[in-house]
């Protein structure tokens, strides 16, 4: 697993040991400056030699964090041999469907497929109070809303896309034909082939036995840092709606904003009549029992205790309802990802449509000012181009001139 | 099923006995203008109340394709009661894999789905012989390479993309102005107000492709120039450049035969093929109409499906495969088609990078010239009014007189 984290000391701790009894073996971290504890934590993973930390204190988050995480992905598979790289947030805790543990549910993909998309509800925030974040935040989105995660097997020379949403996935480069066939037949011999080989060793697993539960609001506390994190740190650009957090921030009224991020007793009611939410207890059970893995028994034992926990072991029945409750999440997920790309695909088509108009006025409004432009020299030649000054100005000269007999016709 | 048809007697007949016995029910037919035995099929099936046909016969299949199918998916929806919608094509044959029919396979498809993809792999074309097409045509794609197409649950406000690609159902305009699906961070959702509730999804995609579309589009020579002429001189396609400019010169210079030849397989090529894992023999399409009764005869529709029903069926183990096949076959197809939507996005992008650099270099030109003119007015307009002030003035007034006296003192000088 690869983690990217800056100041997650709230929740780094439960994703580590949280993720080590799923049966992930090994991570790869990348510390973006954190000023709290998050460097402890890590360490003491690190000395267990559960870790390989790298430091990027670099301010442009924005920009290069696709490459720290393309960087960690290669490495897993070079020098700590994955053969599954989950490309993950400290807020991101990737749960097993229908049972058994995590690593259980990657070894049962079949061969031939190479990627894993797995869904991404949210638990709702809630208000701070007694507790930590795992005993309050116990609600989930029954339904994704945010983009999925992909998980893919090791390799050498992945490329994982902005956010770990997808893989940029090597094609042809510039200008060719895709390598599926989109001519009609009757088209083909007079097409140019496209004969590079499609790159098959990413299909997605035509099976979805991951949810990541994602848990991005936690505490006031912890969503004033990561505003902090976003307005001064991000190297984001402030417009829009960052400016405003900017402003919230600075005119001190992020609590209201907090408050209207959060759900409320009665929020959650609403959430649960409508079905939008759904209990989930699953995430806060599985932390209060897991042991330590840098405790006595180690990882092995923290393994046996995940194996035979609850979470592991449900009913058949609720076992089949949650797979098709995750399937039905992703494909929904799926759906919307592709009807969103035809929007920007779209919105793209449109614009260049807008843009050719535009750009063919305005090569109009340039030929008729061309024409305008040599009209008017013109007068100006025909008025001032006679050559041969006078006792007048040049103004004055031709229209008063003709009015005279010329010396020749005077003859 | 939704099928557009032009000139398609050769396989037409087919196609509709394949799909009753596979549990369709009605099917409503555009006719773009067919001039062979296309109409009489089709009459048949009116008469026997198995299809409805809608007559299009102008020439305007590439603009108004779309369209054509959209209406005849929502009248299957409206009109003829379908549950499922199939819009397919003449040269399209939707079997069922594992057993069953079609209707069966997509009877089986969960409440929450409402859209079947389904791969689209070709029978691929063999040079033409005594025998009819369905005996020659037994070679089929391991790997599917077109798009694949889709069946949806009947609806009245669904619009049909592109002849039924992939998932080209899009959403009535109402939900497409609902787009925000909620792609961003926590930390600014407060800032970012509401309304950002995502469209409301009645058509997700089945998890399950149980369905692979056998497509034939290379029967014989024939029909492949037929296609030519039809692509050609009455599709409405203007657009002559690249490709369709060469086929029209080879179709002028009687080079038809050989493009035909390179798009055929012949049995060293087939052997090769079968060979390197990239065909399968498939005889399943073959076996099926060679059996398979008229359901326009003695029997009716019943028998036709009563056949089918007891048909031989793949053992346990075949079908196991053959699904499994299937849905790696289904899951590449969909990265293909996915990375072939980025890469035209990625073209796109830099089509208007371009435009972008063009229209602003025009702009600037008409923006130097705008100057220019505006120049060279206010130098006339300054030339006018010393002209103006100029004929104001007394002398000129005299000038005549001036100019007369002028003569009078040249002249006599002249002399």
């Amino acid at each position: 697993m690869t983690l990217k984290v800056r100041d997650e000391e709230d929740v780094l701790e439960a994703n580590l040991r949280f993720h080590v009894a799923q049966g992930v073996d090994f991570f790869v971290v990348t510390d973006n400056d954190s000023t709290d504890a998050t460097p402890q934590i890590l360490d003491r993973y690190a000395r267990a030699g559960l870790v390989h930390l790298l430091h990027e204190p670099s301010g442009d988050y924005q920009n290069v964090h696709g490459d720290w995480v393309t960087r960690m992905a290669r490495m897993a598979f070079t020098d700590f041999g994955a053969d599954w790289v989950i490309n993950n947030d400290a807020d991101e805790f990737w749960w097993p469907v229908g049972g058994g543990t995590l690593d259980a549910a990657f070894a049962a993909i079949p061969d031939g497929y190479g990627l894993l998309h797995a869904p991404r509800p949210e638990f709702a925030g809630r208000p701070d109070g007694p507790g930590d974040w795992p005993q309050r935040l116990v609600f989930r989105e029954a339904r994704s809303r945010v983009r999925h995660k992909i998980a893919h097997r090791g390799a050498a020379d992945v490329e994982v896309g902005g956010g770990s949403h997808r893989l940029a996935i090597k094609g042809p480069k510039e200008g060719g034909t895709p390598p599926m066939r989109s001519t009609k037949a009757l088209l083909r011999p007079v097409t140019e082939p496209d004969d590079r080989p499609r790159d098959e060793r990413w299909t997605p697993a035509p099976r979805w036995p991951a949810r990541i539960l994602h848990l991005p609001i936690r505490s006031f506390e912890q969503y004033r840092r990561r505003v902090e994190l976003t307005v001064y740190h991000g190297g984001f650009e402030l417009r829009d709606r960052r400016r405003a957090l900017l402003e919230a921030y600075e005119a001190g009224t992020l609590e209201q904003l907090y408050a209207r991020t959060v759900l409320d007793d009665e929020g959650i009611e609403r959430g649960l009549a409508t079905g939008e939410l759904v209990q989930d207890t699953g995430l806060r059970d599985f932390l209060a029992g897991c042991p330590d893995p840098l405790g006595e028994g180690g990882v092995q034992a923290v393994r046996e205790w995940a194996a035979a926990s609850p979470a592991a072991r449900p009913s058949p029945e609720r076992a089949a309802a949650d797979v098709a409750a995750n399937e039905l999440d992703m494909m929904h997920a799926l759906a919307r990802n592709e009807l969103a790309m035809r929007w920007l695909r779209a919105e793209a088509n449109q614009r260049a449509r807008r843009l050719k108009r535009e750009l063919a006025e305005a090569r109009a409004r340039v030929e008729e000012l061309e024409g305008e432009a040599a009209g008017a020299a013109g007068r100006d030649d025909e008025r001032g181009g006679r050559g041969g000054a006078g006792d007048h100005g040049r103004a004055k000269r031709p229209a008063w001139r003709r009015a005279l007999p010329s010396r020749r016709s005077a003859r | 099923m939704t099928l557009k048809v032009r000139d398609e007697e050769d396989v037409l007949d087919h196609n509709l006995r394949f799909h009753v016995a596979q549990g369709v029910d009605f099917f409503v037919v555009t006719d773009n203008g067919s001039r062979d035995a296309t109409p009489e099929i089709l009459d048949r099936y009116v008469r026997a109340g198995l299809a409805h046909v809608i007559e299009e016969p102008q020439d305007a299949l590439k603009n108004r394709g779309r369209a054509w199918v959209t209406r005849m998916a929502r009248m299957a929806a409206t009109d003829f009661d379908a549950d499922w919608v199939i819009n397919a094509d003449a040269d399209e044959f939707w079997w069922p894999l594992g057993g069953g029919t079609v209707a069966e396979a997509l009877a089986g498809i969960a409440p929450p789905y409402g859209v079947v993809n389904a791969p689209r792999p070709e029978l691929v074309g063999r040079p033409d012989g005594p025998e009819p097409f369905l005996e020659r045509l037994v070679f089929r794609e391991t790997r599917s390479r077109a798009t694949p197409k889709v069946a949806h649950r009947a609806a009245d406000d669904l619009l049909v993309g592109n002849g039924g690609h992939r998932l080209a159902i899009v959403r009535d305009d109402k939900v497409a102005e609902q787009r925000t699906p909620r792609f961003d961070r926590a930390v600014l959702r407060a800032v970012a107000g509401t309304g950002q509730d995502e469209a409301r999804w009645r058509l997700v995609p089945a998890p399950r492709w149980p369905l692979r579309i056998l497509h034939l589009p290379l029967r014989s020579f024939n029909h492949y120039r037929r296609r030519v002429e039809l692509t050609l001189f009455h599709g409405d396609y203007r657009d002559r450049r690249s490709n369709r400019g060469e086929l029209l010169r080879a179709y002028e210079n009687g080079g038809l035969p050989e493009l035909y030849a390179q798009l055929v397989y012949d049995d060293r090529a087939v052997e090769e093929a079968l060979a390197a894992g990239e065909l399968v023999r498939d005889t399943s399409l073959r076996d099926f109409l060679a059996g398979c009764p008229d359901p326009l005869a003695e029997g009716g529709m019943q028998a036709a499906r009563d056949w089918a029903a007891q048909a031989p069926r793949p053992s346990r183990e075949e079908r196991e495969r053959d699904l499994a096949v299937q849905e790696l076959d289904m899951m590449q197809a969909l990265v293909g088609a996915d990375g072939s939507v980025r890469r035209r996005a990625g073209l796109l992008k830099r089509r208007v990078r371009r435009v972008e650099g063009q229209r602003a270099r025009q702009r600037e030109r008409a923006r130097e010239l705008e100057r220019q003119v505006r120049r060279l007015e206010r130098g006339r307009r300054r030339q006018e009014r010393r002209l103006a002030a100029m004929e104001a003035t007394r002398w000129w007034r005299t000038r005549e007189a001036i100019a007369a006296a002028a003569a009078r003192v040249r002249r006599p000088r002249g002399r």
